[in-house]
């Protein structure tokens, strides 16, 4: 019992390798409605929405995130930035949670239907190409291509 | 008790009618009435078995059907109703039924009071290490289940609980605390009998990652009434090597051990095919009243789909308990 409870100890120790991926240059705003609230979000907090861990904002609107395909470059840089984990890897994870009634987030195919979808649901987030975002929602968190997170618009540079 | 199937039964059919199935990875779409708000999905698995020491059989193991709602509010339901061994084949009985009974595995609301504070009331599994809260036929490599996780706490109560996700820097704390209140209504003459359930458990890391129980419960037919328990579990990858353990020990009311079980457990990705995993597990149980038992596995899974399983397996230690006999296991599994 004690040596298996030993190796139990050790064996959780080891770490998680980080996973590859081809990086994208895009710096990507998250954003929500603009009658939402917030006017921020931490990272600590977007992972557990994307997660399905936290499903009401502070303010008691019921969350509903939204994706973009798996294969999607922007996905694979969110997920791999904000999740730690690639899509793919996923699959273990979500028929768990699927298990206990909590569905996935809801997958839209491309960044004008993630901003329209956003802009007429209320307690909705997503995320975008943030060069291609305008005035019909508003941005709480950049996150740049090398996976740091800003709040500060000044980060991004469009052509 | 009948009557009691029958009304189970009957209000499943009734809610199949108002929703609709969908998949584990098929996003769902936003509800627009309170009838779009129901969903309807489950699990299923039928296998083989051929034991070292008695004859071998077949079986249709589950039909377990999961119906949720959840709307605009901050109310959200569940249920799972379990249909076990609806069909069984041996070489004496042929095709029968015998073994067949209807559970109703977990009946619950959740409501949400704040942002990290969720409340459940109804009947719901005891958040105790990983197994028991992901123990679907699909959502395991195994046929079997350690012996570990099934006969040394209760594994579901009827009661209330706490819940929630506290985001730290990099990760997540989740918490999760629950009383029982109703006595099991209904318990099998071969099921552990508990009762006056208590327990906490927190869990943490990238996707909570590992996890800390205390428990406290009352068991009939044994010398002492009350039991504490610690537990430990984790669940981690090396390159694309998934491990996964979990260990208990329970203390009587005198401080003394009584009873005590721990799992180790590798799927390590086989170079013969696509999504071909090799599984070994090593188990240690035991019991006041049950001596001590150790359990090996060698098995290789086929996840044919990410929610469809075909598992092949030994097993072999000492004695044998009903979920998890020694000799050869196979089944097919499929999340619906």
């Amino acid at each position: 019992m004690r040596l298996l409870i030993a190796i139990l100890l050790v064996t959780s120790s080891l770490c998680l390798p980080a996973p590859s991926y081809a990086a994208d240059k895009t710096v990507i705003a998250v954003i929500v409605a603009n009658d939402n609230p917030i006017k921020s979000i931490a990272v600590g907090e977007l992972k557990l929405i994307y997660w399905r861990k936290k499903t009401y904002w502070s303010h008691g609107q019921r969350i509903h995130p939204i994706n973009l395909p798996p294969d999607n470059p922007l996905r694979l840089h969110f997920s791999n930035s904000i999740l730690g984990s690639l899509p793919n890897t996923q699959s273990d994870y979500w028929n768990g949670l699927y298990f206990h009634g909590v569905s996935p987030p809801h997958v839209l195919y491309s960044d004008e239907a993630a901003i329209r979808y956003v802009q007429e649901t209320a307690g909705s987030i997503a995320y975008v190409d943030a060069c291609k975002l305008d005035n019909r929602v508003k941005a709480v968190l950049w996150i740049l291509p090398n996976g740091e997170t800003s709040t500060d618009a000044a980060v991004l540079k469009c052509n | 008790m009948r009557l009691i199937n029958k009304f189970r039964i009957s209000s499943v059919a009734v809610l199949l009618l108002l929703c609709k199935i969908t998949y584990a990875e098929e996003a769902s779409d936003l509800q627009k009435g309170v009838l779009d708000g129901f969903r309807l999905g489950g699990y299923t698995s039928a296998g083989i078995t051929v034991p070292r020491e008695s004859e071998a059989s077949a079986a249709i193991n589950e039909i377990s059907l999961i119906l949720t709602w959840e709307g605009e509010s901050r109310l959200r339901f569940f249920s799972e109703l379990e249909l076990e061994k609806p069909l069984t084949w041996d070489d004496d009985n042929k095709f029968h039924s015998k073994q067949s009974n209807i559970d109703l595995e977990r009946f619950y609301l959740d409501y949400n009071l704040s942002d990290n504070i969720n409340l459940r009331g109804g009947r719901f599994l005891t958040p105790t290490g990983r197994w028991n809260q992901l123990h679907a036929s699909p959502l395991v490599w195994t046929s079997s289940r350690p012996i570990a996780t099934s006969r040394l706490f209760p594994t579901a109560i009827n009661g209330v609980m706490t819940f929630g996700a506290i985001s730290l820097d990099k990760s997540a704390l989740e918490y999760s605390i629950y009383i029982e209140t109703l006595k099991d209504q209904d318990v099998s003459k071969d099921e552990l009998n508990f009762k006056n359930t208590k327990g906490a458990r927190i869990a943490f890391g990238q996707q909570a990652n590992i996890g800390v129980n205390l428990m406290s419960f009352e068991e009939k037919n044994t010398t002492s009434a009350r039991y504490h328990m610690l537990g430990l579990d984790f669940l981690t990858h090396y390159r694309d090597i998934e491990i996964l353990g979990e260990a208990f020990q329970r203390w009587d009311a005198h401080n003394n051990s009584s009873g005590y079980g721990a799992y180790l457990q590798t799927a390590i990705p086989l170079p013969i095919g696509t999504n071909w995993y090799g599984i070994t597990r090593v188990e240690t149980f035991q019991r006041p009243d049950e001596g001590h038992q150790q359990r090996w596995l060698l098995g290789a899974t086929w996840r044919i789909k990410p929610a469809q399983l075909l598992k092949l397996e030994f097993t072999g230690g000492s004695g044998d308990q009903p979920e998890s006999p020694r000799g050869f296991l196979a089944s097919f599994a499929v999340l619906f």
